[in-house]
């Protein structure tokens, strides 16, 4: 972890003296941990990667005014979460919208078996069902895998919230998949 | 039974491994003997196994970076934008906090004209219990020196 840090720093400083490639190693080493958490809120292949896009034009043009004060994957993930919500809150229906398609759910290729495809739907539809602080906190920790204290940071709350939020967002989730699954048998 | 309820509330942050070593014993002693709570707690991996286990999305390498590079040229290279979305939880953003002690310190200056600063002392605006902020307790102090 203490390394995974000290290599972001030199990428900034490399960045704020003016070398891009600072910047490009950033992006390189962190665009697929964005992008999964971006789509396990957008649940559409395009507008994530719009939308990541968007998260690391953000990270290029405020770089300068990051000051330190908490590591830069947690300052990466708030912008992140920021993002998907400033998005969410423009299109509203969004996510309603997109799950009524079939066509949203590609999978990773054609031998992607219908269970996986079925799982995959399940999540999406469980997961949009619940408000967006709970979610968030749920897929900082199961997607992402950070620590209740990491959580704390990204969201600005406090432990116990983000353990609350995650408590709530399973039982909100438990209750969507029996509901889900009642309704496909 | 009781213990069961104040059971169930503490294991989604025992499935995250977030529980104390103390609480973690107790935990795992009534888990031992108790069929609801075991059931309880695998019902709750099985949902972290189902979002965790979803399907990870890669970018092609570069892909991003030239969708990028592009934007950048197109939108003038490093000019400084004032990024809300890093400045604060999505939650708080609407209250944009310097703002509003702005505001308010300037809406108390313009109340403090035309007041006789002596009627109203630092200690009746206290005890009055209105709220206390820095900006309101300066202008009280700054009237009475005046
Ligand atoms: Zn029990």
């Amino acid at each position: 972890m203490e390394e995974r840090l000290e290599e972001d720093s030199s990428y900034i400083i490399q960045f704020l003296s003016g070398e891009e490639a600072g910047f490009e190693a950033l992006v390189r080493k962190y665009q697929d941990k964005v992008l999964n958490i971006v789509y396990s809120f957008i649940r559409h292949d395009a507008e994530s990667e719009d939308i990541v896009q968007e998260v690391f034009l953000k990270v290029y043009r405020s770089l300068e005014s990051f000051k330190g004060r908490s590591a830069f994957p947690t300052w990466l993930y708030r912008i992140t979460v920021n993002t998907v919500y400033d998005f969410l809150r423009k299109r509203r229906g969004f996510l309603r919208g997109q799950l009524t398609e079939e066509s949203v759910y590609p999978g990773s290729g054609p031998r992607e078996s219908l269970l996986e495809k079925e799982k995959e739907r399940t999540v999406s539809r469980a997961l949009a069902a619940v408000p967006f602080k709970f979610r968030a906190a749920v897929v900082l920790k199961d997607i992402e895998g950070l620590s209740y204290a990491e959580i704390s940071e990204v969201l600005r709350c406090g432990i116990g919230t983000v353990e609350s939020r995650i408590f709530r967002a399973r039982q909100m989730l438990k209750r969507e998949i029996l509901k889900i699954s009642g309704e496909s048998k | 039974m009781k213990e069961c309820s104040r059971v169930k509330r503490l294991l989604s942050r025992y499935a995250d491994g977030e529980s104390g070593d103390a609480e973690a014993f107790r935990l795992r002693r009534h888990l031992d003997i108790c069929p609801s709570c075991r059931e309880e707690l695998a019902g709750l991996v099985k949902i972290k196994e189902t979002i965790s286990c979803g399907e990870k999305k890669t970018l092609p390498a570069d892909y991003l970076l030239c969708r990028l590079r592009d934007r950048i040229a197109r939108t003038g290279g490093r000019k400084r934008e004032w990024c809300w979305s890093g400045a604060g939880d999505f939650s708080l953003r609407f209250i944009p906090v310097p703002v509003t002690a702005i505001a308010l310190s300037f809406l108390l200056l313009v109340a403090s004209f035309g007041r006789s600063p002596d009627t109203y002392s630092l200690e009746d605006y206290v005890l009055s219990g209105s709220r206390t902020n820095t900006a309101a307790v300066l202008v009280l102090m700054l009237g009475q020196e005046g």
